[in-house]
């Protein structure tokens, strides 16, 4: 898994954040599927509640990873919208001037946004409340 | 969590940004504790993102 495969995933994932999440979450689980393989264990259900602490941290440490690697994937697609499928090294410039901190204010934001107020056309309105529009 | 093709309601896809926050919370976190004299705002994504692949890669502390 190079380093920055989930920051692209989360640049090229389009408007749509369940895109994003699904092809990542593809990733992760054939990632996951590999550990187990590697442990000998049946990559299922059952296999989840493994007793190994050391492949559960390192699920964990994938988890995180991905998460944070699409999120800033995703941070870089809102700064730079008209950017489609931009070269590696303009996304790895990018991360190299971007903080820590500005991703962390980005993504509290978007986390905590409220959804936005639905419009109500004046023919509703007018029917609804009985208002006068012109 | 459930992933389906349909595109997320307002509240799905909020409830998906407070799950990648708070993951990402837990990985600058455990970042900091481990870079005791960096700061978010000194800190780049590059580092951060460099850092989070060489701990999948081998973990430093369990």
């Amino acid at each position: 898994m190079p380093v920055f495969d989930g920051v692209m995933r989360g640049v090229n994932g389009g408007g749509a954040i369940s895109v994003m999440t699904r092809r990542s979450y593809k990733h992760f689980y054939l990632v996951l599927n590999e550990l187990f393989e590697t442990h000998g264990t049946d990559p299922g259900a059952a296999a989840m509640a493994t007793r190994d602490d050391a492949l559960n941290h390192r699920l964990q440490l994938l988890l995180l990873h991905e998460c944070a690697a699409v999120l800033a994937g995703r941070y870089f697609a809102a700064k730079h919208p008209r950017s489609k499928n931009p070269a590696r090294l303009f996304v790895t410039n990018w991360l190299d001037r971007t903080s820590v901190r500005e991703l962390l204010e980005w993504s509290h934001a978007e986390a905590a946004r409220r959804p936005p107020a639905r419009s109500v056309s004046k023919k509703r309105q007018k029917y609804a409340g009985g208002l006068t529009v012109k | 969590m459930t992933i389906t093709d349909r595109k997320p309601t307002v509240e799905e896809h909020r409830a998906r940004h407070r799950f990648l926050h708070d993951a990402l919370d837990e990985l600058v976190a455990d970042y900091l504790s481990q870079h005791r004299r960096m700061l978010p705002s000194e800190t780049s994504l590059m580092a951060l993102m460099q850092w989070s692949y060489d701990q999948t890669q081998q973990p430093t502390d369990p």
